[in-house]
């Protein structure tokens, strides 16, 4: 049906005011949410090929960002997946992720679990979590109590981050599988070439 | 855990046109758009390259300089350097920071964080100076490879090809080490809007020259910078006798750009240097005026 003139006139008017708003004037956080990270990438694969580590499980994406971690877990017949991202926005592309893969919206929590008192999760998942020292410090002993108090199985993507890599939780590691990047999430990525998922083993 | 750093400095666009101050005491620099040093960015490049091959793993980018730096360093990150270092100098100290300053403050750095390489750019395209890396070098007591257009990492050696007048130089030299890029090292990246995005959560640190005990104190006093000659106009030819230029005077003579010689020369960073001709070429004909580099690149970018 052909569009009136005025119609598109109204149309581009009122998207004027969006289109010259300033960047700064954005209200909401940057949208970390909308980048399938490389760690979380190679995480999600490491799930989907091997199901049997979520199955049957309650599992927690801690910094599930689009969620395709949590998604992958819940695909592999996890019993009860918690996508938790302090980023609001990061639910709502939880949720509609989860739509595209014919899933139930998962339950999503956007309070800091870091540092909390440790609930029963059989895994936790991290994708792309280790990228900054002092969040890696803190990250480093709740994981460790984690698993000294429920026996959790903790999975950790990394695409070889100095900040992981030369971390004093890096001895702890135990690499499961690695992933070259493609060329065209390499692009993205300028610099990294590859993805390791590590299982944290604190008794190492 | 093999790291390199790599300096990248802020100066004026190399599309901008230079203006003097009318008290000569500098060029004009407010409200003038910035970026990295062209060779920098080079420097930057090959760095990433190296922790592609994964012959290295980490890249820290360190520029020195107010805060606007900071934007440069982003622009490294976002090309894919691991982390930044902010050196925080202003004001006075800013205006008089030279190659011997920051080649303290590059050589502190690189023991600090026991860099195993040091990547610069040969020299900068607003002063010219080309110090930086030889007395980094030296500082360091580290070998030097300088206007590498090659680098290749062999175990604890590394090879580079050097630009040297008339040919190429291919030197093998021990690690830790300096090398300055040439033009040809290779082609940098652009930084894209995906990888922009990244580095924002990348870190940059601050630090101040006194806390890596380099002193600033500078022993050079710009007496005067003054602008390149104006360049003659072309004379128009009426005649036969004026098609057969005789006066170099009257004709536009290529070859003898505005900015040769000047004190804030761009430097021809992008392309080789003009072979130098026995005598001016001459074009007779009120042609039209050469465009100069700045124009040019205007329509490329």
């Amino acid at each position: 049906m052909p569009i009136s003139k005025t119609k598109i006139g109204r149309f581009i008017r009122q998207n004027q005011r969006r289109l010259l708003t300033r960047p700064d004037l954005w209200p909401f956080t940057d949208p970390y949410w909308a980048i399938y990270w490389p760690g979380g990438q190679a995480l999600t694969r490491y799930v989907l090929n091997n199901p049997g580590v979520a199955r049957n499980k309650k599992v927690l994406d801690l910094g599930s960002g689009c969620g395709a971690s949590a998604i992958a877990a819940k695909i592999s017949g996890a019993a009860y997946v918690l996508a938790n991202d302090i980023d609001p926005v990061a639910a709502v592309a939880t949720k509609l992720n989860c739509e595209l893969n014919n899933l139930e919206p998962l339950p999503s929590l956007t309070e800091d679990l870091i540092g909390s008192k440790p609930e029963g999760w059989d895994l936790i998942l991290l994708g792309d979590m280790f990228y900054e020292e002092a969040l890696a410090d803190s990250l480093h002993s709740w994981l460790g109590r984690c698993i000294q108090t429920h026996g959790t199985r903790v999975l950790i993507g990394d695409p070889g981050r100095a900040q992981l890599e030369s971390h004093s939780i890096r001895i702890q590691l135990c690499p499961l599988a690695q992933y070259e990047l493609p060329e065209a999430v390499r692009e993205e990525n300028y610099g990294l070439t590859s993805s390791t998922v590590w299982r944290y083993r604190p008794e190492l | 855990m093999a790291r390199v750093l790599v300096g990248v400095k802020r100066v004026i666009d190399y599309a901008v046109k230079i203006r003097v101050k009318p008290d000569h005491s500098g060029v004009v620099t407010d409200g003038v758009k910035h970026s990295m040093n062209p060779f920098c960015e080079i420097a930057v490049e090959e760095a990433v390259r190296l922790k592609e091959k994964k012959v290295i793993k980490e890249v820290v980018a360190v520029s020195c300089g107010p805060q606007q730096v900071q934007e440069t360093i982003r622009t490294a990150l976002a090309m894919g350097a691991d982390r930044g270092i902010h050196v925080e100098v202003s004001g006075k100290d800013y205006e008089a920071l030279g190659p011997l300053q920051v080649s303290k403050i590059l050589a502190a750095l690189a023991k600090k964080e026991e860099a195993k390489m040091v990547i610069l750019g040969k020299q900068a395209i607003d002063d010219d100076c080309n110090q930086t890396g030889q007395m980094t070098a030296a500082l360091l007591d580290w070998p030097q490879g300088t206007f590498a257009s090659e680098v290749a990492v062999e175990g604890d050696t590394v090879k580079v090809v050097r630009e040297i007048d008339g040919g190429l130089e291919t030197i093998k030299i021990n690690l830790p080490a300096v090398v300055t890029a040439d033009l040809r090292l290779n082609t940098p990246r652009y930084a894209t809007l995906p990888n922009i995005m990244k580095a924002k959560k990348k870190k940059i640190a601050k630090v101040k020259p006194a806390d890596l005990g380099v002193d600033l104190t500078s022993r050079v006093e710009v007496l005067r910078v003054d602008e390149p000659p104006q360049r003659q106009a072309g004379g128009s030819g009426t005649g036969v006798e004026s098609e057969e230029c005789t006066d170099t005077q009257e004709g536009l003579c290529l070859g003898d750009g505005p900015n040769q010689g000047g004190p804030v020369s761009h430097g021809d960073w992008d392309k080789p240097e003009p072979e130098p001709g026995p005598e001016p070429l001459c074009v007779c004909d009120p042609a039209p005026p050469v465009s100069t580099e700045s124009e040019q690149w205007d329509t490329v970018l």
